[in-house]
C-alpha cells in the first residue's frame, strides 16, 4: 500500500517538473516582451539594462536552470515583472486562497444541489424532477458565467443596491460572486448523477435490496449513493483543480482580488515570472487532486482495494522469495 | 426518501443564508451623511462684522459653499505595478504618484504651475532650465530638498536601475550616454548648486520640457532602506504631496488621505480618496450607475445612451493626444510607391468610421498631429490646416490613383490585387471595424481584396519591427513635445516601423531639436507634418482618440486638460447627495 502510495507522488512530482520547464520554454518563446506591450519609446539600451536586471539576457536553458535552482533552494518563484519587487509566491500565497474559497464555497453548494437534483431526476424519471433537472442543466451548460454574472450584478446592485457592486471584504461580498460559480458545477453534477443513479438502480442488487424489503431511504443511502459516487469522484479532481482557474471571469467582474485577474493580466504583459508560477500552481494542484481522488477510491471502493492488495501478492511472488 | 432529500435540501439552504449573513462589513462607499446646510449665523454678532457666518462652516470655493464631507471615489485605469517610480512599467501609475510627491511643476488645466518650485527661468539657448524651490516637507518632517531631485533623475538612468521609460529621459544632457554605460550618473544634467535650487540641462532645445517629464523628488535614504520592498506595499511609501497613501488593497482599491504637511494643504479640500482597480468594464459602468463612483469614461455605446439620459450625469468629451492610424511599409514592393499609399489614404471613410464604428466619440483625423498639440502659442492643426482633406480633395478618383501606383511597380491590374492589413488586438470590436474597412478598399479602389490578419499587439508589433507587413494599424500617444511625433519616423527610431530612412528628414528633425524661437520651430515642424503626410504619406491617420467621461453633478474641479498632472489636488465636491 504504502509503495504504491510513494511511486503515485513520485510521478506527481515528475508530472510538474515536466509541464512546468515545458512552459516555461513556450512562453519565453513567444514574439514580445514585457515591455513591448506597455513602453512606447524602447531604445536599445533601456531594453539592455531591463534585460539584465531581470536576468532575460541569459540563453533559456540558463534560465531555466535558474529558477529550478531558486526553487529547491529558496522556495521562490521568482520575482514579478509587472510588480517589481513583489515575489511570485507571495502573490499565491496572499490570493490564491480567496480564489479557493470562492471556487469551494461555488463547488460545495453546486456539487450538492447538483447531486440532490439528479438524484431526483433519475428517481422520477419522465415525470416533473426529471425535466426540472435537465432543464437546469441546460441552463447551466448554456449560459456563460459572464453573461449571468452581468446579469446578476445589474440587477441586484444596480436595479436593487442589495449588495455591493464589486470588491472584497467581508460575507456579504461572497453572495453574488459565488450564486455565479453555482451554477456550472450544478448543471455538470446533475446530469453525471443523474447517469450514474439511473445505471444503478437498474442493477440487480438494488432489485435484491427491494425485495428484501429495505426502506427507499436506506436503499438510496446504503446501495446506490456508493456505487454513484466513482464517477462523481472521478470527476471531482478536475473540478479542484479547476477552482483556480475557472473563477477568473467572476474575479474580474466583482473586481476579485484572487488569482485569477493577476493571470490574465500576466500573459498579455508577458510576466514571465508569474505565467510559470501560476502555471506551477494550476499544474500542483491538478497532479495532487488526482493523487487525493487514486487514494479517495482505495477508500471508497473495496474492489480497488482488492486490487492493489492483489498486485503486490503477484509482484511479491515473483520474486526468489524468503517465505 | 422523502425525508432525506428534505433535510438535506434544508440544510443547503441553510448553508446558503449563512453566506449572506455575518459581521456587516461597511460598504464602500457608506450612504455619506447629508452635508450640512450653511445656516444663517445663529450666534449673536456685533451689527458691525462682517458678513462671515459666526459657525465655522462652509469653506466657500469659487462662489459655492463646498460639502462638509469631502471625499471621492474614482476607477483607476490599472493597478500600479509598483509605487517605485524606478521599476514601474504601468503607465497608469503615474496617477497615484502625481498625489503622492510634488514635481518641480504641474501642468494644471493647461498652465505651468510650479509645485516643487516657486519659479523658474530658461536660458537664451533654451538648453538650461533654473527652479528654485519652495519649503515643502515629507511626511517624516524632513525638508525637499535639491538633491532629492538629482537622486530621482540620477537613479532613473542609471543602467543597473533598469527604469523601463529610460527613453523618454534621453532628452536630458548625457541621459543617453549613462544609460548605455558610458558615463557616470553624475553627469547628469540635472544638478543641485544648492539646497534650494535645481539646473537642468537639455541635449537639445525641448520647449515643452515641463510638459514631457516630471520630475519628482525621492529620498535617497528612505529608498535605500526599503530597496526592493519600496513601493510594493502602503506602509513603505514616504509621501510630500497633496495626500498620503493609507492602504492598498492589491488589485482591489487605494486609498489616499490629504496630506496636512503639504505646502498647500490649506487649498486641498478631499479628505479621502479611494481608487478602486476594476479589470472588467462593465463592472466599472455599473458602479458609476449607482453611485459608487463619481466619474468614469465610458467607451460602450450603449452604456453611452443610458448615461447620457441622466439628469444627475454630466458628458465631457475629453480630447487626448494619441492619434490612430494605418501605417505603411516602405521596403514593400507596392507600398514603396507613393501613388498607392495615397490611394489607400484617400479612399479611406473616415466619416463612417468615426461617426458609426467608434460612436462619435473620437475626432477626425486632419493630420498626423492632434488637436491639442501646440508649439508655443501656436496650436498646430490650426496652423497646418486639414491635410487630409487637401488630399481628398485633390485626388478625387482613388481608384485611377491607385491604378496608376500599380502601373509604375509591375502593371497588375487592380482588380487583381489584394493588400495585406495587420491588427495588433484580437477583439471583436476590432474585426468588426477590420472588416468594415476591407468591404470599402475593396468597393472603393474596384482591388481583389485585403487580407486581414489579428495578433496580441506584442507579436504583431515583432513582425511590424522585422518589416514582415504591407499595412498595419495602431494608435500612438504624443508628449507634449512635438518633436516627439516627428521623431517617431528617424532612421535611428523606427519606433512606427515604416522604413522611412530618410537623410533629409532626419536633419530636418535634427534642425528642430536646435532651434528656440517659436515661430522658426512651427514653421519646422509644419514642413516635418507636410514630408510625413503631403508629400510622402508615411501613415493614413484616421482618427484622434477621446475619451467619453461622465461625471455626477456634484462633482467639481477635475483636471482633464491631455497632458495634466494636477492630480486630485484641485477637486471637491458640492451637493452630493
Amino acid at each position: 500500500m504504502a509503495k504504491y502510495i510513494i511511486k503515485r507522488i513520485l510521478y506527481m512530482f515528475l508530472v510538474l517538473f515536466i509541464v512546468v520547464s515545458t512552459t516555461f520554454i513556450m512562453i519565453h518563446s513567444i514574439p514580445g516582451d514585457p515591455l513591448t506591450a506597455t513602453v512606447e519609446n524602447l531604445p536599445e539600451a533601456t531594453r539592455a539594462n531591463y534585460y539584465a536586471r531581470y536576468g532575460l539576457d541569459q540563453p533559456l536553458m540558463v534560465q531555466l536552470f535558474r529558477f529550478w535552482k531558486l526553487f529547491l533552494t529558496e522556495g521562490s518563484l521568482g520575482e514579478s515583472l509587472k510588480f517589481p519587487g513583489r515575489l511570485a509566491e507571495e502573490f499565491i500565497v496572499k490570493y490564491a486562497p480567496i480564489s479557493f474559497q470562492l471556487g469551494i464555497w461555488g463547488l460545495v453548494i453546486g456539487v450538492t444541489l447538483g447531486m440532490l437534483l439528479g438524484i431526483n431526476a433519475a428517481l422520477h424519471k419522465n415525470k416533473l424532477p426529471d425535466y426540472f433537472g435537465t432543464f437546469v442543466a441546460l441552463l447551466g451548460t448554456c449560459i456563460p458565467a459572464f453573461v449571468l454574472a452581468a446579469l446578476v450584478q445589474y440587477f441586484f446592485t444596480v436595479k436593487h443596491k442589495w449588495f455591493p457592486t464589486a470588491g472584497w471584504g467581508g460575507a456579504i461580498y461572497y453572495v453574488l460572486p459565488v450564486l455565479c460559480m453555482t451554477l456550472s458545477p450544478v448543471a455538470t453534477y446533475c446530469r453525471y448523477m443523474k447517469s450514474s443513479v439511473l445505471d444503478v438502480i437498474n442493477q440487480d442488487y438494488i432489485l435484491t435490496a427491494e425485495s428484501k424489503g429495505l426502506p427507499r431511504g436506506k436503499i438510496i443511502w446504503r446501495h446506490v449513493m456508493r456505487n454513484t459516487l466513482m464517477p462523481i469522484v472521478t470527476m471531482l479532481a478536475p473540478s479542484v483543480a479547476g477552482l483556480l482557474g475557472g473563477s477568473f471571469i467572476i474575479e474580474s467582474m466583482f473586481a476579485i482580488p484572487g488569482l485569477g485577474t493577476y493571470f490574465v493580466k500576466a500573459i498579455n504583459s508577458r510576466d514571465y515570472t508569474m505565467v510559470v508560477a501560476m502555471n506551477f500552481l494550476f499544474t500542483a494542484t491538478y497532479v495532487f487532486s488526482l493523487l487525493v481522488v487514486d487514494l479517495l477510491y482505495l477508500v471508497i471502493d473495496p474492489r480497488v482495494r482488492l486490487e492493489v492488495k492483489q498486485n503486490r501478492r503477484a509482484v511479491a511472488s515473483n520474486v526468489p522469495s524468503e517465505n | 426518501m422523502k425525508k432525506y432529500v428534505s433535510i438535506v435540501l434544508a440544510l443547503v439552504l441553510v448553508l446558503g443564508m449563512l453566506a449572506g449573513c455575518g459581521q456587516k462589513q461597511e460598504e464602500a462607499p457608506a450612504a455619506p451623511s447629508t452635508p450640512s446646510t450653511p445656516a444663517a449665523p445663529s450666534t449673536p454678532s456685533t451689527p458691525s462684522e462682517p458678513t462671515k457666518p459666526a459657525e465655522p462652516e462652509g469653506i466657500v470655493v469659487n462662489g459655492e459653499t463646498i460639502d462638509k464631507e469631502q471625499y471621492l471615489n474614482v476607477v483607476g485605469s490599472d493597478e500600479p505595478g509598483t509605487l517605485d517610480e524606478f521599476h514601474n512599467s504601468v503607465a497608469a501609475t503615474g496617477n497615484i504618484l502625481s498625489n503622492l510627491f510634488t514635481p518641480l511643476v504641474r501642468n494644471m488645466d493647461g498652465v505651468l504651475v510650479g509645485d516643487g518650485c516657486e519659479s523658474w527661468e530658461t536660458s537664451e539657448d533654451g538648453l538650461t532650465w533654473t527652479f528654485h524651490l519652495r519649503d515643502n516637507y515629507w511626511q517624516d518632517g524632513t525638508p525637499v530638498t535639491a538633491q532629492d531631485y538629482v537622486y530621482s533623475a540620477q537613479m532613473k538612468l542609471k543602467p543597473e536601475t533598469a527604469f523601463p521609460y529610460a527613453g523618454n529621459w534621453y532628452l536630458i544632457k548625457n541621459g543617453q550616454a549613462i544609460n548605455e554605460g558610458k558615463m557616470d550618473a553624475a553627469e547628469l544634467g540635472v544638478t543641485a548648486p544648492d539646497d534650494k535650487t535645481v539646473v537642468i540641462e537639455t541635449e537639445y532645445v525641448v520647449p515643452s520640457l515641463l510638459n514631457t517629464l516630471t520630475f519628482y523628488p525621492q529620498k535617497q535614504d528612505h529608498y535605500e532602506k526599503y530597496g526592493e520592498k519600496y513601493g510594493t506595499e502602503a506602509d513603505t511609501m514616504l509621501s510630500c504631496g497633496p495626500f498620503i497613501i493609507t492602504d492598498w488593497t492589491h488589485n482591489s482599491s487605494i486609498t489616499l488621505e490629504k496630506n496636512e504637511k503639504y505646502w498647500d494643504a490649506e487649498h486641498v479640500y478631499l479628505e479621502k480618496v479611494t481608487v478602486y482597480s476594476i479589470a472588467e468594464p462593465t463592472t466599472s459602468y455599473n458602479m458609476l450607475d449607482n453611485g459608487s463612483v463619481d466619474y468614469l469614461a465610458v467607451a460602450d455605446n450603449d452604456y453611452i445612451e443610458r448615461f447620457t439620459a441622466r439628469e444627475d450625469l454630466v458628458n465631457t468629451r475629453v480630447q487626448l493626444a494619441r492619434t490612430f492610424m494605418w501605417f505603411f511599409n516602405m521596403k514593400d514592393k507596392y507600398f514603396a510607391n507613393e501613388k498607392i499609399r495615397k490611394a489607400i489614404t484617400v479612399a479611406f471613410d473616415r466619416d463612417a468610421t468615426v461617426e458609426v464604428l467608434l460612436g462619435g466619440v473620437p475626432i477626425k483625423a486632419k493630420g498626423l498631429y492632434t488637436h491639442v498639440m501646440y508649439e508655443g502659442d501656436y496650436n498646430i492643426r490650426e496652423y497646418d490646416g486639414d491635410l487630409i482633406q487637401a488630399m481628398v480633395d485633390k485626388y478625387p478618383d482613388p481608384a485611377a490613383l491607385l491604378q496608376e501606383g500599380l502601373n509604375e511597380v509591375d502593371g497588375t491590374k487592380a482588380a487583381d490585387w489584394t493588400f495585406k492589413a495587420g491588427f495588433g488586438s484580437t477583439g471583436s470590436k476590432m474585426k468588426e471595424q477590420a472588416e468594415y474597412w476591407q468591404d470599402t478598399m475593396i468597393k472603393k479602389l474596384g482591388i481583389k481584396g485585403v487580407e486581414l490578419s489579428f495578433d496580441d499587439y506584442a507579436i504583431a508589433m515583432d513582425g511590424w519591427q522585422t518589416g514582415n507587413f504591407q499595412v498595419a494599424c495602431l494608435s500612438w500617444g504624443s508628449t507634449a513635445d512635438t518633436a516627439y511625433m516627428l521623431n517617431l519616423f528617424t532612421t535611428k527610431s523606427n519606433a512606427i516601423p515604416v522604413h522611412f530612412d530618410n537623410p533629409e528628414f532626419d536633419e530636418l528633425v535634427n534642425t528642430l531639436n536646435k532651434t528656440v524661437d517659436p515661430a522658426e520651430r512651427m514653421k519646422i515642424v509644419q514642413k516635418g507634418e507636410d514630408i510625413v503626410i503631403t508629400q510622402n504619406c508615411l501613415v493614413c491617420p484616421i482618427s484622434y482618440n477621446c475619451n467619453n467621461v461622465f461625471e455626477y453633478k456634484y462633482v467639481r474641479g477635475v483636471d482633464r486638460s491631455p497632458f495634466g498632472n494636477s492630480s486630485y489636488k484641485t477637486v471637491y465636491t458640492v451637493g452630493r447627495p
